[in-house]
C-alpha cells in the first residue's frame, strides 16, 4: 500500500476516534474536525516514517497537543470570542449519540486538567507516566489529578453507558 | 464492572458516534500543503526575496537605522541564533515624527519549546532592554507572503493581513512598532499564529493602521480574521477615548462577566496620579500600554533594570491558570517595590509566557518587570 493509500486508509479508519478524542478534550463540535484534519495534514509529509511505528499513537498525541493548546488558549483569552461571528458552527450531528452525549456531559463537570487526565488515561489508554509526559506534568500530579477527577465524577452521579445505568 | 471500567467503556462507546473525516478531502489538503511548501522552498532557493508591505501609516520620522544599538539580553536570539529564511521587511514608509517617543513597548509574547518567540518590551531609552525579544521558534520553512484580503475596522482603519511571523515582527520592532496582541503558537508550537502590530505613539489614537501578522502555513479563516478585527475594534475604542470606560466597550455579556481584563476604567488611566492599581488580578492590554507610556517622560531609564542588572526576569510559577501569578511570587530583587499586575496572552502547549508584573517604587517609577512563566 502506497503512502497516500495508507494515509487515506488511516484517516478513514481512525478519524472518527480522533475527532472524539478532540471533543472529549473540550474542543467544540464545530472545531474538532478541523483540528484533527490540521494535525493529519501536518503528519502527511512524514507519513512514511510515522506509519512504521504506531501511527494512531503519534497522531493522537498531536491531537492532544493541539486540543489542549486550543482549549487553554480559549480559556485564557475570552476577549477573542466575539458575539456575532457569522460562520459559527451549529450543533454537530455527532451529539445525537446518547453515549457520546453522556460522555461529554460527564467530562464537562471536570476542570480542564482533570478532563485531560481522564481522557488520556481512559480513552487514549495511556499509562500514568505517558500521561504525565504528554501533559508535561509530574506523575504525582497525574495521580492526584486522577483521584480528584474520579471523586468529582462520583459526586456527579453514576456513570451510564449507552443511556443505561449499569 | 467498576466505575473506571464503565468510564472507559462509555468513552469508547461514545466515540463511535463522532463524525469521521472525509479521507479524500484530507488527503487533497495534505497534498496541496506539501506542494505549497515545496514551492516556497524553491522560491527561497532561487533567491526570491519575500515581498512584504509593512504598514500603511504616514511618512516621516525615524528610519530603522536610527534605532539604538541592540544589546543582547539573556534570553534574546543573539545567544542562540537561528537561520532566518525570510529577510526582515524593509518598511516602505515610516511613522510620522509625532508617533515617536522615547519608549516603545511590546506587549504580549509566546514561548516555543522554551524559547521566547516574541518578547515584551523594547525601550529605546534603556539599552538593557532594547532588543530583548524575538528568538525565533522552531519552524519548518520560511513562509511566503500570500495575498489575503485586508480587514477594515468599522471606522475605516485599515488592517493589513501579512506574513510572515516573528522574523517580521523583529523587523517591525526594529522600526519602532509594537505588538499589541499576540495569539501565540499553535499545536506543536511551530509558529506564531498571529499578532497585531502597530506603530506606538502616545496617545494611542494616533495610530493609523494595524497589521495582522500571521504565518501563511497557518489557516487563517475568515472567522478568525473577523474575531481579530473585532478585538482590534474594541481595543481601539478602548484606548483612544479616555471617556470610554470598560463597561461601554461593546463586549458580549459573557466576556464582561468572565474577563479579569476589564476591571480598570480607561478614564482613570489618563490620570497620572490616580491610576487605580487592583488588589489582584490583571488589567487590560490597553492599560498596560498607557501605563508604560505614562512612565516614559519621568522614569530614570536605569530604573528599568533590576538589582542584578537585568531589566526583565523570567520566573516560574506554580499557578498555571492564574493570570496574576506573578503577584504572588515576588522575586527577591523586587522586594520592597509595589507590584502591578499586567496581562499577557502568550501561551503554547509547552510553556506559557504568563502574567507580566511591573514593580514600581514609592514614586511610581518602574523598578523592574517580571514575566511569569507558567509550566502547566
Amino acid at each position: 500500500m502506497g503512502d497516500d493509500e495508507g494515509f487515506a486508509a488511516f484517516v478513514a479508519g481512525q478519524s472518527r476516534r480522533l475527532v472524539a478524542h478532540a471533543r472529549y478534550l473540550g474542543v467544540p463540535a464545530d472545531e474538532a474536525p478541523d483540528l484533527v484534519q490540521d494535525v493529519l495534514v501536518r503528519c502527511y509529509p512524514r507519513w512514511r516514517r510515522i506509519a512504521r511505528a504506531d501511527p494512531y499513537a503519534y497522531v493522537a498525541r498531536g491531537v492532544t497537543n493541539a486540543a489542549v493548546d486550543r482549549v487553554r488558549r480559549r480559556a485564557r483569552r475570552p476577549e477573542v470570542v466575539v458575539p456575532a461571528v457569522p460562520d459559527r458552527g451549529v450543533a454537530a450531528p455527532d451529539t445525537a449519540s446518547a453515549a457520546f452525549d453522556e460522555a461529554l456531559r460527564l467530562l464537562a463537570v471536570l476542570p480542564q486538567r482533570e478532563r485531560e487526565v481522564v481522557v488520556l488515561r481512559y480513552f487514549a489508554d495511556l499509562t500514568e507516566a505517558q500521561t504525565a509526559e504528554q501533559l508535561r506534568i509530574a506523575v504525582g500530579t497525574v495521580k492526584s489529578t486522577h483521584a480528584s477527577a474520579l471523586a468529582r465524577l462520583r459526586a456527579s452521579g453514576p456513570v451510564e453507558i449507552e443511556g443505561r445505568t449499569p | 464492572m467498576n466505575e473506571q471500567d464503565r468510564l472507559e467503556r462509555l468513552l469508547d462507546a461514545g466515540s463511535a458516534a463522532a463524525a469521521p473525516l472525509d479521507a479524500a478531502r484530507v488527503l487533497a489538503s495534505a497534498r496541496g500543503r506539501r506542494s505549497r511548501r515545496r514551492g516556497a522552498l524553491a522560491a527561497l532557493a532561487a533567491g526570491a526575496a519575500a515581498v512584504v508591505v509593512v504598514l500603511a501609516v504616514t511618512t516621516g520620522g525615524a528610519r530603522p537605522d536610527d534605532a539604538a544599538p541592540v544589546a543582547p539580553s539573556p534570553t534574546s536570539s543573539t545567544e542562540r541564533p537561528r537561520p532566518s529564511l525570510v529577510p526582515s521587511p524593509a518598511p516602505t514608509t515610516s511613522p510620522p515624527a509625532d508617533f515617536l517617543g522615547p519608549r516603545y513597548v511590546l506587549v504580549n509574547g509566546s514561548v516555543c519549546d522554551g524559547e521566547i518567540v516574541c518578547f515584551q518590551v523594547l525601550d529605546q531609552a534603556a539599552p538593557s532592554i532594547d532588543g530583548m525579544f524575538c528568538a525565533v521558534g522552531p519552524r519548518e520553512v520560511g513562509p511566503t507572503p500570500a495575498p489575503t484580503p485586508d480587514v477594515a475596522l468599522a471606522d475605516g482603519t485599515k488592517v493589513q493581513v501579512l506574513g510572515p511571523d516573528s522574523d517580521q515582527l523583529q523587523g517591525y520592532v526594529g522600526d519602532r512598532f509594537f505588538v499589541l496582541h499576540g495569539i501565540g503558537a499553535v499545536g506543536e508550537a511551530e509558529y506564531l499564529e498571529a499578532a497585531v502590530v502597530c506603530a506606538q505613539a502616545p496617545p494611542l489614537e494616533q495610530v493609523r493602521s494595524w497589521t495582522l501578522v500571521w504565518t501563511p502555513d497557518v489557516p487563517y479563516p475568515p472567522r478568525q480574521q473577523q474575531a481579530d478585527a473585532a478585538l482590534l475594534q474594541r481595543l481601539v475604542a478602548f484606548a483612544a477615548d479616555p471617556a470610554v470606560d470598560a463597561a461601554s466597550v461593546p463586549l458580549s455579556p459573557e466576556v464582561l462577566a468572565g474577563s479579569p481584563q476589564l476591571v480598570l476604567p480607561v478614564r482613570d488611566v489618563a490620570d497620572r496620579a490616580g491610576w487605580p492599581v487592583p488588589e489582584s488580578g490583571s488589567v487590560d492590554r490597553a492599560s498596560v500600554i498607557e501605563l508604560l507610556a505614562r512612565f516614559a517622560p519621568t522614569a530614570d531609564p536605569t530604573r528599568w533594570t533590576t538589582s542584578d542588572g537585568r531589566a526583565w526576569r523570567m520566573q516560574g510559577t506554580v499557578a498555571p491558570d492564574c493570570p496574576a501569578a506573578s503577584l504572588a511570587t515576588q522575586p527577591a530583587a523586587m522586594a520592597g517595590f509595589r507590584a502591578i499586575g499586567l496581562v499577557s496572552a502568550g501561551h503554547t502547549s509547552c510553556l506559557d509566557a504568563g502574567a507580566l508584573t511591573v514593580y514600581v517604587d514609592e514614586q511610581e517609577r518602574v523598578a523592574g518587570v517580571v514575566q511569569g512563566v507558567w509550566e502547566p
